[in-house]
């Protein structure tokens, strides 16, 4: 079985923003202030005169352990076999209680285009099935997005995910993410 | 570092469902007991219909609160329910408290005593029971519902659901004096000075469930400042950002220290039965606990908004 995850590599990420447009074009979103799959925020460390400005780029964490699942009334979040979080549009009622559950802000109302709550399905259908990356993967730059199986150790993402050089956000919280990042500055 | 950012999915129309879920939940906890305890039921009967269609409405807020209101029925019938949801489990609380809190409440009303067990004492208490039970459960499932979202520091506390219980208890106390005192306007002699006495005792009991909700309240604001750094920045934005003219002014001193002033003066300073004979009203002499249970609903909305408002999460730490 495989387990789907990406490695992000904050020390590549030039801020660019490719991943957020290859996103939207590739899975028409909403195109508006905190409603897009991926964001690449600038978030600045430190204080004077020891400061350090990151990228870092947010997206679905697709946790082994997904509290927006564990909330979800009518099953419409969903955890797939390769371990990818999706939305069933369908059986979504939005009553918000995964975004309101969701630690990493991953998950907006789509009130337009899918009438339910969106966020980032790692290409899982339109991509990934048909062994393709994900657009944002295929888009970016500096090669700071890494995608693949996470288990595999053949693969990049498996070995960076296995060089404990790469961590989760939020580890106390226990969710498991799948999203790790490799950071530029010291975690802990 | 931190980044954090607040919870913007739920807003006025969810903060009006969990204070209406509270106070309607807990008017017919009120009202079974003051059943049991005068052995009268006028005033549980209308109280807990009031209390019924209270949670009604806030159910109509929840639902009015959906992306697709249309397909609300899913939070039952969907094919992949999921029974851990507290939605869907509050839904069930709802739905069952609305049912039983009807049947306890409409055969005690004129227009319903022809319904086949309104002339069985006992059986109406056993469905009071029930409702009030289920009251109860709608008042706990309302803080239950905002712990289970793990991504908030803030709410991540046994005592939120304490604060919205005694919060609820308070303002469906606050219901009931209402209710009470529209009763005794229209009531007449022995009547209204019963329920004059009522008064006097929904402000006690009042004042003691306020009492209980500051203490809470300063507990749960003390402790879980310090458990975490995200929830400390909850608190700070209660008290001293951008929620401290709501929470300060709206909760802590116009719905919980000046409602239990006044409840207070009533019971210590509050004119006797014999007085209210001679005042042909129940108004003027329960004007304090009235003035008090306004405040105590004013309260009670703002502490729901202020709660949810204050939902910050941390999304990122590093150094």
């Amino acid at each position: 079985m495989v387990r789907y995850g990406m490695i992000i590599d904050l020390r590549s990420c030039i801020g660019c923003g490719a991943c957020v447009a290859a996103c939207d074009m590739e899975n028409d979103t909403l195109w508006e202030e905190g409603k897009r799959r991926t964001e690449v925020p600038k978030l600045l460390f430190g204080t004077y005169p020891t400061v350090m400005a990151v990228f870092v780029p947010r997206l679905c964490m697709h946790c082994d352990n997904p509290p927006c699942v564990a909330v979800c009334p009518t099953g419409a979040s969903y955890k797939t076999e390769d371990g990818v979080v999706l939305v069933n549009y369908d059986l979504c009622i939005g009553c918000k209680y995964c975004v309101v559950a969701c630690p990493y802000d991953a998950r907006y109302v789509d009130e337009k285009k899918r009438r339910a709550v969106d966020k980032c399905t790692f290409c899982y259908e339109n991509r990934v099935k048909q062994g393709r990356l994900p657009a944002c993967v295929e888009t970016c730059v500096g090669h700071a997005r890494i995608f693949g199986d996470l288990d595999d150790p053949s693969s990049e993402a498996g070995r960076l995910a296995m060089s404990g050089l790469a961590r989760p956000l939020r580890p106390d919280l226990g969710t498991k993410p799948k999203v790790l990042y490799i950071p530029k500055v010291k975690f802990e | 570092m931190i980044e954090a950012g607040v919870q913007t999915a739920w807003g006025w129309l969810i903060a009006l469902y969990l204070f209406l879920g509270g106070m309607g939940g807990s008017m017919v906890v009120i009202g079974y007991l003051h059943h049991v305890r005068s052995k009268q039921n006028h005033l549980a009967a209308v109280g807990s219909l009031v209390g019924v269609i209270l949670v009604a409405l806030g159910t109509l807020f929840l639902i009015g609160d959906l992306t697709k209101p249309e397909k609300f029925y899913l939070v039952f019938l969907s094919p992949r329910l999921n029974p851990g949801s507290w939605i869907f489990r509050g839904s069930l609380i709802l739905t069952l408290f609305i049912a039983f809190g009807l049947l306890y409440a409409a055969p005690q009303i004129k227009y319903f005593h022809w319904l086949p067990w309104a002339k069985n004492e006992k059986v109406i208490r056993y469905l009071g029971l029930v409702a009030a039970s289920f009251g109860f459960l709608t008042v706990m499932y309302t803080g239950i519902l905002i712990s289970m979202a793990r991504a908030v520091a803030f709410w991540q506390s046994p005592a939120l659901p304490m604060l919205f219980i005694a919060s609820g208890l308070s303002t469906g106390v606050a219901g009931m004096l209402f209710v009470n005192v529209v009763q005794g306007i229209r009531a007449s002699g022995e009547r209204r000075e019963m329920h004059f006495h009522w008064c006097h005792e929904l402000s006690l009991w009042d004042a003691i469930l306020i009492s209980v909700e500051i203490l809470v309240t300063f507990l749960y604001l003390y402790i879980v400042s310090a458990s975490s750094p995200e929830a400390a920045l909850s608190v700070n934005e209660l008290l001293f950002g951008s929620l401290s003219i709501p929470f300060t002014v709206g909760v802590l001193l116009l719905g919980l220290a000046i409602p239990f002033l006044l409840e207070y003066l009533h019971i210590t300073r509050g004119k006797t039965a014999s007085e209210i004979v001679r005042d042909k009203g129940v108004f003027k002499p329960c004007l304090l606990p009235i003035t008090a249970a306004t405040l105590v609903i004013i309260g009670g909305i703002v502490l729901r908004y202020a709660i949810l408002a204050a939902g910050i999460k941390t999304i990122v730490i590093m150094t």
